[in-house]
Order: structure tokens, then sequence, then C-alpha cells
């Protein structure tokens, strides 16, 4: 079993809801591990509360972790993502930890595409080209380094010059849905994006760290934004509970730009998101729990365990559920 | 002869100058290509006219007085102190960590007084240039924002952690301890190398340093009279207390370290004992409700303040690096919650980054409104284009460091292959790489040999130096010590990156009004040996630490390794000794008695060691108990006692059991009276002296193999050194008795010492009584084993006469006055498992030793030396069976129950793997 998200399964697209309204999920994010021996005492920090955003609204939201806590709080972490610490010190054999919220999303702001900043060459685009200091640090390549010459090879036929920033992004997404192969299992979390670049194979984590590897290659700030995703059942066949997972994809800066389209110098401006897993950008059908640099700033669940356990195993399960269905 | 102020140097000095202008071999330089002039050098000692400048003049005279012999002779007495104080520096060599000696210079660095106080002011505004930025940093980032510091100088640099953002200090300065390397150039101005904000190490070096050197030098010491450095000990030891959270009145402080270990372990434990804080390790510390804990006898005691010395990356495996054993899970957490200081902060590392070199200028205009009054090195930083073409371009002229791995590469040492490999990682990666110039730094006189030119030490020669000054935060501004710790610096371009050959203790002399005041009255300082009291009154430097504060786990198992290691040091090393002079007596006395039982008594040292199937020594023994040893048999067996003694790859010989009682003792040098290094010193001095004489042995003897007449030589030298380490485990135990607090380690450490004597008893009496042998033998056996059990002459006077196995036994079992008899380990382990607190105290462990004490005192002597129709002594032998058995068991009680650290930490996802 894999800890990692799956889901996302691509191909899967939408044809149900209403297109251009809000929609509301009820998602419940379950994360089970259960160990061979005793656990006398977990430490873990986890990332399973959306974000507020002007585009998402979090009703209700609760993590709630089994055995209970004797310890707990909730913060922010550098990057505004809200995070749950917690330490058990029950000894346990079993550590469950569930995240339910109910959260509204809209879809995609129909200004942000058409707008000029989404047009503009996507050299314009970097932040350091328009002092857009903070944001440059998604300029920046991870710690090893991950932007090798396969990476900057393949960005190279995405941007060529003067294209506009929302078309290279667009084919960058279909060109990673079209050349990749999503197979779980075929990687995993520590597997760098050169791998992941000669087999042309992977989850959506992977997708998304290759877009992400592709848009710092050519100076342009990306980051990893971790999620869900609703998938509706197949025409005829009852929705199934838990057989969604957890996601991930990437989003691109696109700077602040003035009522001429000229831009504006500073860290304004937008992030594009976009989901190369499915081959589109991120709308409705997306709730974001967290952004950072990599999935590393934003697991699901960290945590460190003191135990003379040698195995483990882990039980994930991901429910996006349509309000309207649930009430 | 003597030249006062002003005059040149005397004669001592006279190879300083020679040297000293030749000091950067130009070769070095016209082979990189570049057109150098000859780099001058600024004299610290000497002034543009070969006279010696004011501050140097004591120092000069006194050296004149004292001429090249005398020198030496103090030289090598301070060489001799640094061992004897077991001052050491961890050499880390890929797996391995080896202890060297600390390399001191007699020389040390003399500034000016006046000199100094602008340096110092200097060095406090570099302090409150780098507080602002690391403030900055991890709130607000105006500074990026803004673009006076590029994004890539913080966010591609390691030691920013995200993980710290907005983790706030309970004090003025974000930056709490700094230090910073400072060399001076040709035109006599002084320059920042690096500065160190992560942990900064040294201060407990520069401490010692100044002890050791104003013992081997009091004259010039007192003549000189240097501010003492000691006060900034205090003052650091007020500021921790400052910056206790809010609330905390009496704070809790530890040194965090990452252990014994480490590279700069010495310099960590000497700094927590001279501020009287306990130095604390990951797995002696727990985060609870939020808060840090420390593990001390068997409670948890709440952790106000916490002077870092591990990375911060490795801090917390909860929220920094997960493959981190030397942190705390949660500390992150703690500190965010505000229960907690850490200092330095985490991510203050950031600092480091010798790129900011390039805009620390501007930095001090924009921030303090005032120019950087201490200048850094000329600096080229990759990230930005025009310095970029720059450093491509003299790639071979600096000293090039890729800020993300840590890479330097010297650039005119490099090779061509070298330059171009780092051009293209430049001009790929700029932003990680800085590269700092290549420039003579200041020279000043030095007794440490260079090593580049394989001179022969001794005369006083010139080499250049550095000084790394430390600053500490003192309400709204900082405090910095008055001095440091310099280097000698590597002779040639090496220096120009700092490579450091030694360290050098810095005198600062003291400013008059008038600026350098050339005598002054003794009283101005404490006396020869610098005062170590903290001006609260408490003694810095107590003969013991306070064991009470740290009883982690941690500390109690190493207190109990440490009396098992003592102990069987001792008696492998008795054992040892009687073995070969049983052997030597037969060289002078072969027509002694008893001849068989010499090998015996060899071949049971060797089986109660574990060492008998290393030596072979069961091919020593003869069948005719009669015959008399060959000189081929003597030579054979002392050369096995010369292995017994020296093979410390072998568990079970001496040098084996000196090694694990050194690094035990290195472990909890935090615990121990400094005269425990004085004692133990020459313990390791005579086994490394043995080893060599072993191995020249082995060199000159035919194929390998000791000659006979080598192998007799070598029984003076195995004499000797057994003799010496008896001596220093003698002196331990002796320092172990009157000089350590007998609270709950000290229990342990006692307890430590009567399992192992108990054991080492039990399997030599099996060795040499299980079988009955005949009455010569048996005599020769019986001696020896008084003698091993160190009861030979009480034997005697209470039993004239024959050596019986009877009154024997009786002697080394039963007799509760005999501090070697079994009855007394186990009425010691008795009371001291029951003298525990109630914490510590373990039903288990004290009933095992109630089951031995009742077993022993059961048993009928006579019962014991019955021999058997097959010629065992089989209750004997079941009897001490059951002894080495129960004090194992008790030993391994301990380990489980009261020595266990933390069940092992692992990821949450199991220790699978980090891909389930």
């Amino acid at each position: 079993m894999s800890a990692r998200s799956d889901g996302g399964t691509p191909g899967e697209r939408s044809d149900g809801g209403t297109p251009g309204a809000p929609r509301r999920y009820r998602v419940i994010h379950t994360t089970r591990y259960t160990y061979d021996a005793e656990v006398s005492s977990s430490y873990g920090r986890c990332y399973v509360t959306p974000r507020e955003l002007p585009s998402q609204r979090v009703h209700t939201t609760a993590v709630r972790i089994t055995p209970e806590p004797d310890d707990r709080s909730t913060g922010l972490d550098v990057y505004g993502n809200s995070d749950t610490y917690f330490h058990v010190r029950t000894p346990h054999t079993a550590l469950e930890v569930t995240g339910t919220s109910l959260v509204e999303v809209d879809p995609i702001d129909p200004g942000l595409l058409a707008g000029p900043a989404a047009q503009l060459p996507w050299e314009q685009a970097r932040p350091r080209a328009v002092g857009a200091g903070l944001v440059a640090e998604f300029t920046m390549d991870l710690d090893p380094p991950e932007i090798t010459p396969a990476v900057v090879d393949y960005a190279r036929g995405v941007f060529t010059p003067g294209r506009p920033v929302l078309e290279a992004v667009t084919d960058l997404t279909t060109r990673i849905f079209t050349d990749f192969t999503y197979k779980s299992g075929a990687t995993a979390i520590s597997t760098r994006v050169d791998a992941v670049m000669a087999r042309r194979e992977g989850v959506c984590q992977d997708f998304a760290r290759v877009a992400i590897a592709c848009l710092r290659s050519v100076g342009l700030a990306a980051r990893y934004e971790s999620g869900y995703l609703a998938t509706d059942p197949p025409p005829g066949r009852e929705r199934i509970f838990g057989a969604d997972a957890s996601h991930a994809w990437a989003a691109v800066w696109l700077p602040p730009v003035d009522g001429g389209a000229g831009v504006v110098a500073g860290d304004g401006g937008r992030w594009l998101a976009f989901d190369p897993t499915n081959d589109k950008l991120v709308d409705e059908r997306h709730v974001t729990v967290a952004w950072g640099r990599d999935y590393d700033d934003v697991p699901p669940l960290r945590g460190v365990i003191y135990t003379d356990a040698t195995s483990s195993e882990i039980k994930v399960s991901v429910d996006v559920g349509p309000l309207d269905e649930i009430e | 002869m003597n030249v006062s102020a002003g005059g040149a140097p005397p004669a001592v000095f006279d190879r300083y100058r020679s040297d000293g202008y030749t000091l950067f071999d130009l070769e070095q330089f016209n082979g990189a290509g570049l057109r150098i002039p000859a780099p001058a050098h600024y004299d610290e000692m000497l002034d543009a006219a070969g006279a010696v400048r004011p501050a140097w003049d004591e120092l000069a005279t006194i050296y004149g007085m004292h001429g090249d012999s005398r020198l030496q002779a103090l030289a090598s007495r301070l060489s001799s102190a640094v061992v004897d104080d077991g001052v050491v520096y961890n050499a880390v060599d890929r797996e391995q960590t080896i202890a060297r000696p600390w390399q001191i210079d007699p020389v040390p660095l003399i500034v000016d007084g006046v000199e100094w106080a602008g340096l110092e002011k200097a060095i406090r505004q570099r302090s409150m240039l780098l507080d602002l930025v690391l403030a900055d940093l991890y709130h607000d980032q105006t500074l990026i924002a803004s673009g006076l510091i590029p994004p890539e100088m913080v966010f591609g640099h390691p030691g920013y952690l995200r993980k710290a953002a907005r983790l706030d200090v309970a004090g003025p300065h974000a930056l709490f301890l700094h230090a910073v390397d400072i060399a001076r150039t040709a035109d006599g101005r002084h320059v920042a190398y690096a500065d160190r904000t992560q942990a900064p190490s040294g201060i407990g070096y520069a401490i010692v340093g100044r002890r050791l050197l104003s013992r081997a030098f009091p004259q010039v010491f007192q003549a000189s009279a240097p501010r003492p450095m000691a006060t900034f000990a205090g003052t650091l030891r007020l500021a921790l207390s400052d910056y206790a959270p809010p609330g905390v009145d009496d704070p809790t402080v530890a040194v965090f370290s990452p252990g014994s270990m480490s590279e700069t372990a010495f310099d960590q434990a000497y700094l927590a004992s001279v501020l009287g804080f306990p130095l604390v390790e990951g797995t002696d510390l727990t985060v609870r409700d939020g808060t840090v804990y420390m593990r001390s006898l068997g409670k948890y005691k709440r952790v106000d303040v916490l002077l870092r010395r591990v990375d911060a990356a490795y801090a917390d495996p909860l929220d920094l690096r997960t493959d981190s054993r030397l942190g705390v899970a949660g500390l992150v957490e703690a500190i965010s919650r505000g229960t907690v200081t850490v200092v330095n902060t985490l991510g203050s590392g950031v600092c480091e980054n010798p790129a900011l070199h390039t805009v620390l200028d501007r930095l001090a205009r924009e921030l303090l409104d005032e120019d950087l009054a201490l200048p850094s090195v000329p600096t080229y930083w990759g990230g930005d284009e025009r310095q970029r073409s720059k450093l491509i371009a003299d790639v071979g002229a600096l000293v090039v460091t890729n800020t993300r791995t840590g890479e330097e590469v010297v650039g005119p040492l490099a090779d061509a292959a070298t330059r171009d490999r780092l051009a293209r990682a430049i001009a790929a990666r700029g932003h990680e790489w800085v590269g700092r110039e290549v420039t003579a730094y200041s020279v000043a006189p030095t007794m440490t040999p260079g090593w580049a030119s394989g001179r022969i030490g001794g005369s006083v020669r010139a080499a250049p130096v550095s000084v790394r000054a430390f600053s500490v935060a003192q309400g709204p501004t900082y405090a910095v010590m008055p001095g440091g710790l310099a280097s000698v610096l590597a002779d040639g371009v090496g220096g120009a990156a700092l490579q450091t050959v030694a360290a050098k203790d810095v005198w600062v002399t003291n400013a008059g009004a008038g600026g350098h005041v050339s005598r002054r009255s003794e009283r101005r300082v404490g006396g020869a040996d610098e005062t170590d009291v903290l001006p609260s009154g408490r003694t810095m430097m107590s003969e013991y630490a306070d064991v009470a504060a740290a009883g982690s786990p941690r500390v109690l198992s190493d207190m109990f390794w440490l009396g098992r290691y003592g102990e069987r040091t001792e008696q492998v090393t008795r054992m040892a000794k009687v073995a070969r002079e049983r052997y030597q007596d037969f060289q002078y006395r072969p027509w002694m008695n008893g001849t068989a039982a010499v090998p015996l008594i060899l071949h049971a040292v060797a089986e109660v060691t574990g060492t008998a199937h290393f030596l072979h020594t069961e091919e020593l023994l003869v069948a005719d108990a009669t015959a008399h040893p060959s000189p081929e048999q003597v030579n054979a067996a002392i050369t096995r006692i010369a292995d017994l003694t020296v093979e410390r790859q072998v568990p079970g010989t001496v040098a084996y059991a000196v090694d694990r009682l050194m690094s035990t003792t290195r472990a909890m040098r935090d615990q121990l009276s400094t005269s425990t290094w004085m004692v133990l010193a020459p313990v390791e001095r005579s086994v490394e002296v043995l080893v060599e004489q072993v191995r020249g042995v082995r060199e000159a003897g035919p194929s390998g193999g000791a000659s006979t007449a080598a192998a007799l030589d070598l029984g003076p030298d195995l004499a000797r050194a057994h003799e010496e380490i008896l001596h220093g485990v003698l002196g331990l135990s002796g320092l172990q008795a009157e000089s350590m607090v007998h609270d709950p380690a000290w229990l342990f450490m006692d307890v430590g010492r009567r399992i192992e004597r108990i054991i080492t008893l039990a399997d030599l009496t099996n060795a040499m009584f299980a079988t009955a042998r005949e009455s010569a033998v048996e005599q020769g056996l019986l001696e020896t084993f008084l003698t091993a059990g160190e009861s030979a002459v009480i034997y005697r006077r209470r039993s004239r006469g024959l050596y019986r196995l009877l009154p024997v036994l009786q002697l080394l079992f039963f007799d509760e006055t005999n501090p070697r008899a079994l009855i007394y380990q186990l009425d010691r382990l008795r009371a001291g498992l029951s003298g525990m607190p109630e914490t510590l105290r373990s039903a288990t462990a004290e009933r095992i030793v109630e089951e031995l004490t009742v077993e022993l005192r059961r048993i009928d002597p006579e019962d014991i030396i019955a021999v058997g129709a097959d010629g065992i002594r089989t209750d004997l032998v079941a009897l001490m069976t059951t002894l080495r058995g129960g004090a194992r068991e008790l030993s391994d009680v301990l380990t489980r129950t009261r020595f266990a650290l933390p069940q092992p930490a692992q990821p949450i996802w199991g220790a699978s793997g980090g891909d389930v």
C-alpha cells in the first residue's frame, strides 16, 4: 500500500455538476498506520486542513487523531498553510489521523485566463525580471538539485521565445499528460525528477514535480500544491465512499500588471494552478490544502515514533463528497 | 643584549625575520599564471623599521632572556600540560573519531589595547548588523523584497530554515552569539574572513588556552597582564539566563551537544563546565506538552534555555532532518510555543553565507546609517552577473566555496582540470558559489612548526595568523570577549583560506588613557593562573561538576561503564603483570618448584580475559610439571604477554580496556574531576609507547617474529608499562573515592566496579582451581591468585607457611573486611542499589544481589574445595558460575531498565524506509 497520493487518475473528466457555479464538498481524508509492535510515543505534524482562499471557503474543518493525543496544536507555517501538531503518549499499535472539512470552491476566474498577465510573454513572468524578490524563492531549484539536462531540454521545447505564458503552461500540462504514463507504484516519494523523466511514468506528485522543475529551469516561479480532486462515478454507478485519493498539482506565478497591461514590480501577482495528471487547469473540482516548494514542505502527515517495531502498514482513504448528495 | 621597547628584537627572534618574508612561495602564485607582486605582510610584532612594537615589548624581552633552550623547555611543558588536562580535538575521519591532543602555540598573539578597543567597536557593529539581517529574514523579509539582499543568498542557502520562520527569541536580539574570523591585510587593516552564526565554537578552547598559557609562562603573563577573558563566560552565563522564556525566574540552562564524537566535543564540555551548566544530548531531552524536559535521575526536569551546539538542521527529527539522531522531536514546536529558548536560534546559520559580504557595506549604511567598520575580505558572488564573470575569470586566484555543499577549493593550489570544472559549475549555478580574495595576512611569532616547509620546531618563526572574536548579546548591544581564539595559519596560500595549524591565545594589553601602558602593578591580574571565578562568586572550574544536574540515562550509563572499564583495566593489567613476573622468576630461578604452574597461569589469565584463542596460550602448557621452560618457551610467553597488553583491536587486552576507559571518560568530561586527565594521560601515553616498542621488536626480529634476545629486552618495557597503567587506574579509583560526590550517578559507577570485580574473580577462580592439580603446581597458582586479588600480603601475615585453597578462598570469598572479597562486593552492591533515590531503585536488581548473597553465605567452604572423582571441584564451579551469571544479569537489568535510552526513533512510516 502506498502513503502517496495516487488519486486523480487521469481521464476521469468531469461531466457532472453545473459548470461555472461554485461547488461544495465534504472532504474526509484518513491516514492509518498499523505497526507490528507497540509504539510508546508518536509525534506528528499533518497538513490536512484546506486553505481559506479567495476562490475557496472552508466552512468547517476538524482533525481527529486516535489515540487521543496528550498534546496538540494548530498553526500556520511559513507559507500560510494550516498544520496540526500532535503528540500521542498512549501506547498504541495503530495511529489514525482524519481530516474532515466542508469546503466551497469557485470555478476558475475567467478574468485570470483572459487577463493581460496570462498573455504576457513568459519571459516577463520571471520574478527576477520584475523584481519580485520574495516570489523568487519559488524559482530556486531544490537541494539536492532537480533541474537536470533532461529537464532543461524538455522545458526548452515548451518555452519558446515570446510565447504567452498561459499558452506555454497549458502546453506543458498537455505534454506531460501525453508523454507520461500514469502508473501507481512505479515511483516513490524519494524518486528524483530525473528518474521520472527517464521512465516517463509516475503518479500525480511526480507529474507536478516534473512541471515545477521545468518552470524553474526557465526562471519561472513554480510551487507544489497538495489537495483533493472530486471525481464522479462512471454513469450509472453509485459513488463509492473513499475511492478518491489525495492529489497534487503545480502552480505558476503571474506578475501583477497595471491598467496599460505593463508589468508592475513587486511581489503581488497571482498564481495559476494546473493539473498535469488530468491535463486541465485547476478549477472548482480541486480542493486546495497546502502549498510549498515541494512535497516535503507539505506532506499530509510526517512524524517520529518511538518503537521497536520493524514494519508498518499504511492505509489512506480520501472521500470528496459533493455536499448536495450528503445533505 | 636584551633590548627594550622600540629596539631590535632579541636573538631568539633571529629566524623570525629571515623566514617572515618568504612565507608565500612566489612560485605557487606564478604557477597559477598570476602576476601578483611579492606579497608584503603586516607584522604584528615588528614595525616597518624592524623595531618591536610597544605592546610586544614584555614578551620580546622575556623571551630574549629565556633564550632558545629555555623557551623550548617551556614549550614542551605546555604540550604536556595539554595532555595532562585532556584537551583534545576530535579528528573525524570517515566513520572514526580520533581524539588528538589540541595544538596550542606557546607564543600568544599580543594586541594593543587601544587598537583592540577600535576593533571591538567594529565587531559590535557587525554583530548588530547581522542581528538586524537575521531578524528580518525570519519575519518580514523586507530586505529581500526591497532588493537589498538578493533572494538567492537566502533562499538558496542551506542555513535558511523555513520551519524557523517567525520563531521569536525571548530577548532583544535575534542573533545571540556571534563569532567572526578576522585577519589583517598588508596595509594593517582588519578584515572579516567569515562570520560564524550557526553555533560558534571556540569559547571553551579560548578559555582553556589562556589557562594553559598563563601557567606555562607565568613570568611573561604577569608582565604583559592581558585583559582576563574568563569574565566573558560570566557575561555569556548571564545572557543565557536573560534570554529565558518570559515568566521564568530561575531558568534551567543546558548546553545542547551533538555528543562526545563531534569535532569540538571538548570545547562544548569545557564551556559547559565553565558555565556551570549541564551538557545534554538529544537522548537526554524530550518534549512533552510543548515543553522541553531533561531526564534526570528517573525524573523529568524542565529546561528553559538551550545553548545549541547541534547544527540546526539536525535539531528536530520531526520538523527538520528526519534522519537526525542528534535532535529532539518536537523542539521546533516547543520553541514556537515560547516554552524554551534555543540560542543561537534555529536558522541563524543563514548569516554565515559569505555571499552576504558583497551586500553588507550597503546594508550597514541602510540599516545603521554607518559605514561598515569591519569590512569583509573582498568577495565575489556568482549570483550576480558581473561578479560571476570575475569569479570565473579569476577562479585560480580565489578561495572558491560552494555555499550549498561546503566544497572549498583554494584556487592557486588547484590544477587546471579542477579550475575548468569550477568555472563550469559556477556558470551553471552561480548563486551557490563565492570567491574570496587570496591575500597575505599579517604574521606574528610562533613556535609551532610549519606544515609545508617541514621546518623543525623550536625556534621562533613567523607565521600568518587570524583571530576568531566572539560577541554575545548584552542588553541593547553586544559584549565582545577581550581577546579571542587566534590561529596559526598554514604557510603559503593555504593560510589565505584560513587553514589552521594551531590555536593561539590572544592577549589584549590594558588600554590606558595615553595608549599603551608599558608597566603596571602585577596586582592588576589575579596571579599566574587566570582566575576562573564568575562575578556571582561561583567557582567556574569546580573539581567536579554538578552531577545531579545531569542524571540522564546516558550519563548514568556512562558512569556505570566508567566503573566497569576502570576496574577491568586494573584487573587485566594486574593479571598480565603477574603472569609476566612469574615467567621472569623462571629466568632467574629456574630451579624453583611448580614450573608447570607458570604456563597454566598465563593460560588462565588468557581464558579470563577471553584472549586464549587469540594468544594460543594452550600451546604453552607442558605435561611434565617438573620440566623447566626453555628460553624459547619463555620468549614465546613474553611475546604473548606483550600481545595481551598492546593488541588494542582484541577485546580483553589491556590496550582495549584502556581505549574503552578513555573514550568513556572523554564522553563524560563535564562530570569528572579535572585531575582525572592528570591521572589517565600517563596511562594512555604508556600504552602508546609500549605499542611502539613492541612494534620495534617485531620489526627487528627474524621473519616478523621477535628474536629471543629482543623479546627478553621487552621484559623491562612491559614491566614499566604495567606499573604505569596500574598507577593511573589506582589513581583514578582514588579520585573516584575521594574527589567525587557520592551521588546517585556515583553509586552507579561503584556498582559497575563491583560487578566487574565479581566477574573477574569468579572467572579466575574457575580458570585456576576448577581442576585439582598436584600440590607444587597449586602452590604456584594460589600465590598468583592472591597477588592478582591484592591479598597476598595479608594472607602471608595471617597464615604462615603453605598456600592452601581453603584459607585463600576464605580470604577472597567470605572475608567481609577484605575489599577484594566476593562478599564485600555484594555488600557494596546492596548498599549502592538500596541507596538510590526511589525513582532509580530496582527491585529486580536488589533481588539478584540478595539471592547471590544468600547463595554465597549458604555454601559450606569445605564443600567447594572438595574434588570429585573426575578431578573437578564441582561445587566451586557451580558457585562461581552462579555468581558470574548473577553479576551479568544484574548488569543487563540495569542496562535495560535504568540506562535505557528512549526507544529508537523512526519516521512515522516505520523502520522499513520512506517509500512505503
